[in-house]
């Protein structure tokens, strides 16, 4: 388990991380989430080790990583979109960190295979695409086979294929059982894979629920009705209690009441019904996080 | 700790820097060692003193392959994923130290056999030996000794500058100056401390006469501890700072 405690980060006079806490549950995966420069790299990096906090602590499972025993072989981390010598081959890159590790060089081959570079391992990693070293950072991370991953924006700079690889990858390595605590500055990127989003802004936890949740508790449940007798159905809502906002002739979003509600006053009406639908929640989800870290952008400025 | 030394050699064997570096250094030692057959007089055991020594000339270089090795992990960002392996900072630093003193010692094997095989037939083609001009097997041993001892300590030295200063231009530039400027202007301005200059230290383990330096110089063996006691003395204040330091 990830365990965030209080952490506090300073730099000078700015506060980049301010009293955060949260925890990742053993086998889920968690989408850290914020806008640039939110305090999302500063609390990976306290997290890994490679930066130390003003105060609170960070943890895997109850130890700091420093004073792991075996930290590749518990941890696997994606930190960094550069991280390579640009003349040294992709998978001596590997190897070296398996050296160090004291991991054996099988393990390297076996990596590659993983993310799909065995064809190229013998190249420079100058030769390399963006796509290719960020699954080549991902190769690092497996090396050790850790339970835990922790991944800074993997899906940063890659192209839609890649996007779309990541997300295939990250979802089978989370059906292995794995942990992941996965950043991102784009929702879009990992709504689809995550199970829990951690929302940060200015360092400070804004929302920390599960994603189905998150819209949930913003937008109330909206409903989407189409019916030929939309008038009448509005009104007839309206009168029962919800906001009812008509868009284009026989469609209705309906907020403030359950999709079986709407059901029930439609019967008792005997109003014709041609679709009743919970609005897609992935919809509103963008919204929920411009709304959470809106004063962030705005301020920014 | 094996693990850590033997991951940092294979970063020195995987670039292409270290080669080129070691190769140029033993190049300008072997340059330099034929231009002094070539030009000079071989007259007494001073004159077979400078000429062997020109094998210690790779110590500047194994400097800067110290500095660029340390410095360019932060460069090149690498040092993150060194550092999630082994997060005490404290024993990555002995291990790249140690990698690069045995570095330096392979250089100077190499450089200290190649000078005299060049040297050896040269002057035997002009009737000549190393022996007779009155440099006997041991005075030899310690001049390749002082000069292996030299570049595997420079090695060291470049590390400890290369973590301490971490942006590499700067550290090499750093580096030339205190060398070429700051360490000859003081050695030359103040003889006393002459001998514990870094110039004066390389000229006693390079084996050169030491003659013309205008100052004194201690023996070998002390010249090795001084020199060794700077590398260990920067190399420990450097990992403190190093361990204290944010990987940003």
């Amino acid at each position: 388990m990830i365990a965030i405690e209080s952490l506090m980060k300073r730099y000078g006079r700015t506060v980049a991380v301010d009293g955060l806490s949260f925890t990742v549950r053993r086998g889920s995966i968690l989408g850290f989430l914020g806008p640039n420069g939110a305090g999302k790299t500063t609390t990976l990096r306290i997290l890994l080790g490679l930066a130390e906090p003003t105060s609170g602590t960070a943890t895997i499972d109850g130890h700091p990583y420093r004073s792991l025993p075996a930290p590749l072989g518990t941890v696997g981390a994606v930190v960094d979109t550069s991280g390579f010598h640009p003349g040294r081959r992709g998978r001596n890159h590997l190897r070296v960190i398996a050296r160090g590790a004291g991991l054996p060089s099988t393990r390297v081959d076996e990596v590659l295979r993983l993310v799909e570079l065995e064809g190229v391992g013998a190249r420079r990693v100058k030769t390399y695409s963006f796509g290719m070293k960020q699954r080549l950072n991902l190769a690092g991370a497996l090396l050790g086979d850790p339970e835990v991953l922790v991944l800074d924006e993997p899906a940063n700079g890659l192209d839609p294929q890649g996007i779309r690889w990541l997300r295939d990858f990250l979802r089978s390595l989370a059906a292995e059982g794995r942990t992941i605590l996965v950043s991102s500055h784009v929702l879009a990127e990992v709504s689809q894979t995550v199970d829990e989003v951690v929302v940060i802004h200015r360092g400070r936890l804004r929302a920390n629920s599960t994603l189905t949740d998150l819209t949930r508790r913003r937008e109330g449940e909206a409903v989407r009705v189409r019916s030929p007798q939309a008038a009448s159905l509005a009104e007839l809502l309206t009168v029962a209690g919800a906001s009812v906002e008509a868009s284009d002739g026989d469609l209705l979003r309906v907020g403030g009441v359950s999709r079986e509600a709407v059901g029930e006053v439609a019967a008792e009406n005997r109003v014709t019904l041609h679709e009743l639908t919970t609005e897609q929640a992935d919809a509103s989800l963008e919204d929920v996080f411009l709304e959470l870290t809106r004063d962030e952008s705005t301020e920014a400025e | 700790m094996s693990d850590l030394i033997a991951a940092e050699f294979l970063k020195m064997r995987t670039t292409r820097t270290f080669w080129w570096v070691a190769g140029l250094a033993i190049a300008l030692s072997l340059l330099v060692t034929i231009i002094t057959l070539a030009t000079s007089t071989f007259e007494d055991a001073g004159d077979a003193r400078s000429l062997v020594s020109n094998m210690g000339i790779p110590g500047l270089l194994m400097i800067v392959l110290g500095v660029v090795g340390a410095a360019g992990e932060y460069r090149h960002g690498t040092i993150t994923s060194t550092f999630l392996l082994a997060p005490d900072r404290r024993r990555v630093l002995a291990a790249k130290a140690v990698a690069y003193a045995i570095g330096g010692v392979s250089v100077g094997v190499v450089s200290a056999a190649l000078t005299l095989a060049i040297s050896a037939p040269w002057l035997s083609a002009q009737g000549d030996s190393l022996s007779a001009l009155g440099l006997d097997g041991g005075d030899l041993a310690e001049i390749v000794g002082g000069a292996v001892a030299y570049l595997a300590i420079s090695g060291v030295l470049g590390v400890a500058v290369g973590a301490l200063v971490i942006n590499q231009v700067t550290a090499v530039v750093a580096v030339f100056v205190l060398l070429f400027v700051v360490d000859p202007a003081v050695a030359a301005l103040a003889h006393p401390y002459g001998k514990f200059s870094l110039q004066g230290l390389g000229t006693k383990l390079s084996g050169a006469s030491g003659d013309n330096v205008g100052y004194d110089l201690f023996p070998l063996g002390v010249a090795a501890l001084v020199y060794l006691g700077y590398a260990v003395a920067l190399l420990t204040a450097t990992a403190a700072v190093v361990t204290r330091r944010d990987v940003t």
